[in-house]
């Protein structure tokens, strides 16, 4: 991407004090900004690489194509657009991901513990051999989204959409798939032990040499 | 599940919906939900289990299935007390040396089942222990070699796993007792019949309205939830307080069976109270919807979500008040009854658990008035815990809406919602929180434009998502109502 149009003259203190919102392309690389109130501000296409953004409130903020790679982002509110966004190795623990628009996001390697993403929009993301154990994931969208070796254990997937998901060699041990949509999504080699799936959607799942011991398939 | 196992013929016994469950518990027709146990885990549960029949006078039959002997030789010393204090002791494994001839082995109330190397049984870990006033039991299977997948079978004894569950809900205990008695037929017809004799006897006897087993009360229940949460607890290793979910997988069976604990408990109390049998899943769907309502943060909503499915278990009460039909409302609307402050004593059992703190302060304070003339602490307005005073008004809510349900059930549902809802408000401002009764009147209009909750109780398994590191916190959390941002 090119960023023909950076403002370089937002200095980091007047993104602190909060005088401007218009972030769009910002270079915060590294940058210390814990905690702040960036509520609906317009990060699109913002550097945020190694950025430590602990707590921070970013509830509306657009941070479509931003680049999150490695950052801060423990307890952050993010109910915020990401569409595409790089948040490869962020640590995302307890991270308020409510309803976040995450489709096509890349988070690959990223920390996500007691993170909430419920309702989350995840389509297309790449979440391959992410551990989200324990998350909360109701009715979350992940649609096409790769989830090959995921750890999802004791997830709750009540009422998610993985319709075409890739699922293959996925840890779904405990988690709770209630009015799951799961069709035509591939769990080959997935774990489901103990998993609850009363309702759920499995036309054309290709559930082969998955564990299903335990699982209660009631509909 | 292998066939012909225990824990597949209890499975199979709830899977058919109606046609074969002649069982008319309330447990009778629901499926059952099933869970992941590494042997660390199991190890520690039945220990606490099996101590309770040390501490209290309960003479249970116990039935138990150890896989092999060795693994009963184990335990055998432990298992001699246990007998003494049995009715009947009942040990299936296969047989292995010493197995027959240990002193616990020869005692008279103690019988051996030698099970055959391809009796599925023989896969199986069975705890069942049944008493008028006791009821529990871990049934479980082991994962067999090929379940293991690609990551292949644990080197660690103690990494072993096992599925299935464990409960102390009599219905389901005494359904188990029958299958194993039965089982034991093919091996010991005699023992089969004497048995089957004593769970009739004790079943006859949990009919009874003296019999405390699925009354849960804080010397009873109370008790055994907290050995529970003890031994799980002196079975972690170097685990770092912060994290809620421990990253190593036998930690965090451990923290998922201590919360199953107290869930297990609420559940069984919901059972118990005949005329609101759903307070607990409908209080915590309420109390989600309200906590988005408002504009919580996730970590906060979800605890409000857990301590609406706890919230019974502040009014376990002791075994000595308990007089048939104690219901909560009565507690919750008459704050000036004995909720001695501040150690409410349910309260004290949640208390155990390091990671319900703040679940546990909540908890506390349901019982004060927004006018200060409430309980514990006589705390008002916004000094109370804002998730106190939401969970309050709500189990309130809920609790006239299962009374309008029961004494009309032909009444449209948006009726009995601004009914309970105007009930409510009469207490506004002396009981309750204006800005909460408007939250709720908001909340009611969604539900009358058709927004839905579900009902039914969370998957105890996989309970782990509703923890967070917060719950650690000590309360209050003042917030007072300017703060709130409530969503016209």
């Amino acid at each position: 991407m090119t960023n023909d149009n950076v403002p370089m003259t937002i200095s980091i203190e007047s993104v602190r004090a909060g005088q401007t919102k218009q972030l769009a392309g910002i270079n915060l690389e590294d940058e210390d900004l814990a905690g702040l109130d960036l509520n609906r501000a317009n990060l699109a296409g913002a550097k945020l690489t190694g950025a430590k953004l602990t707590g921070a409130k970013l509830t509306g903020a657009n941070l479509d194509g931003a680049s999150l790679l490695g950052c801060q982002l423990v307890g952050a509110d993010l109910r915020a657009n990401l569409l595409g966004a790089n948040l490869m190795q962020a640590d995302l623990t307890e991270a308020d991901l409510r309803g976040a628009n995450l489709r096509g996001a890349n988070l690959m390697q990223a920390r996500l513990v007691q993170t909430s993403l419920a309702g989350a929009f995840l389509s297309g993301a790449n979440l391959m051999g992410v551990s989200l154990q324990g998350c909360d994931l109701r009715g979350a969208d992940l649609r096409g989204a790769n989830l090959n070796g995921t750890n999802l254990r004791g997830a709750n997937l009540a009422q998610a959409d993985l319709q075409g998901a890739i699922l293959t060699e996925a840890n779904l041990e405990e988690s709770d798939l209630r009015d799951a949509n799961l069709a035509g999504a591939n769990l080959a080699g997935a774990n489901l032990l103990c998993a609850e799936l009363t309702g759920v959607n499995l036309q054309g799942t290709n559930l082969t040499a998955a564990c299903l011991k335990g699982t209660v398939l009631e509909s | 599940m292998l066939p012909g196992s225990i824990l597949q013929q209890l499975s199979d016994a709830h899977r058919l919906p109606s046609a074969s469950a002649a069982d008319s518990s309330p447990s009778g027709r629901q499926p059952l939900s099933f869970g992941v146990y590494y042997k660390n885990t199991l190890v520690a549960l039945c220990h606490a289990l099996e101590d309770a029949i040390l501490q209290a006078d309960y003479q249970p039959l116990m039935i138990t299935a150890f896989q092999r002997g060795k693994w009963y030789l184990e335990e055998a010393e432990r298992y001699g007390e246990i007998a003494d204090r049995a009715r009947q002791v009942v040990i299936m494994a296969a047989a292995e040396a010493g197995f027959a001839e240990h002193p616990t082995s020869q005692k008279a109330n103690v019988d051996l089942v030698s099970l055959a190397a391809t009796d599925p049984v023989a896969q199986e870990w069975h705890l069942i222990i049944l008493s008028p006033n006791y009821t529990a039991m871990v049934l479980c299977q082991e994962l067999s070699a090929a379940d293991y997948g690609a990551v292949g079978q644990p080197k660690a004894d103690l990494e072993r796993k096992f599925y299935g569950f464990w409960t102390f809900e009599p219905g389901l205990v005494l359904e188990t007792a029958k299958l194993a008695a039965d089982h034991v037929g093919q091996y010991n017809p005699e023992l089969q019949q004497q048995l089957t004799t004593q769970v009739q006897e004790i079943a006859a006897q949990i009919e009874r309205e003296e019999a405390l087993c699925g009354l849960p009360t804080t010397e009873h229940l109370g008790e055994v939830v907290s050995r529970v949460v003890d031994y799980l607890q002196t079975r972690h290793q170097g685990m770092t307080p912060v994290y809620p979910v421990a990253t190593n997988p036998l930690d965090s069976n451990l923290i998922s069976n201590e919360l199953q604990a107290f869930l297990r408990v609420a559940q069984l109390m919901d059972q118990a109270d005949l005329s609101n049998p759903m307070a607990a899943a409908e209080v915590a769907n309420l109390a989600e919807a309200m906590g988005q309502l408002l504009d919580l943060p996730a970590w906060q909503v979800h605890r409000l979500r857990l301590a609406g499915m706890l919230h019974r278990i502040a009014f376990l009460s002791s075994s000595s008040l308990l007089s048939s039909g104690t219901s909560v409302q009565e507690h919750a609307e008459s704050p000036n009854k004995p909720l001695a402050c501040p150690l409410v004593p349910g309260i004290q059992v949640l208390r155990r658990m390091q990671r319900l703190r703040a679940i546990a302060t909540i908890l506390t304070h349901q019982t004060e008035s927004w006018n200060g003339s409430g309980q514990p602490a006589g705390l008002a307005g916004d000094e109370i815990p804002l998730e106190s005073r939401i969970l309050a008004l709500l189990i309130s809510f809920q609790q006239r809406l299962a009374a309008l349900r029961r004494a009309n059930s032909a009444q449209p549902l948006e009726d009995m919602l601004t009914q309970a809802l105007e009930d409510c408000r009469t207490q506004q401002g002396e009981r309750w929180d204006p800005k909460l009764i408007e939250a709720l009147s908001l909340l009611v209009s969604a539900f009358q434009q058709g927004f839905n909750l579900p009902e039914s109780f969370p998957k105890l398994a996989s309970g782990l998502w509703l923890m967070d590191s917060h719950a650690q916190e000590s309360l209050p959390l003042i917030y007072t109502s300017e703060q709130l941002n409530l969503k016209g």
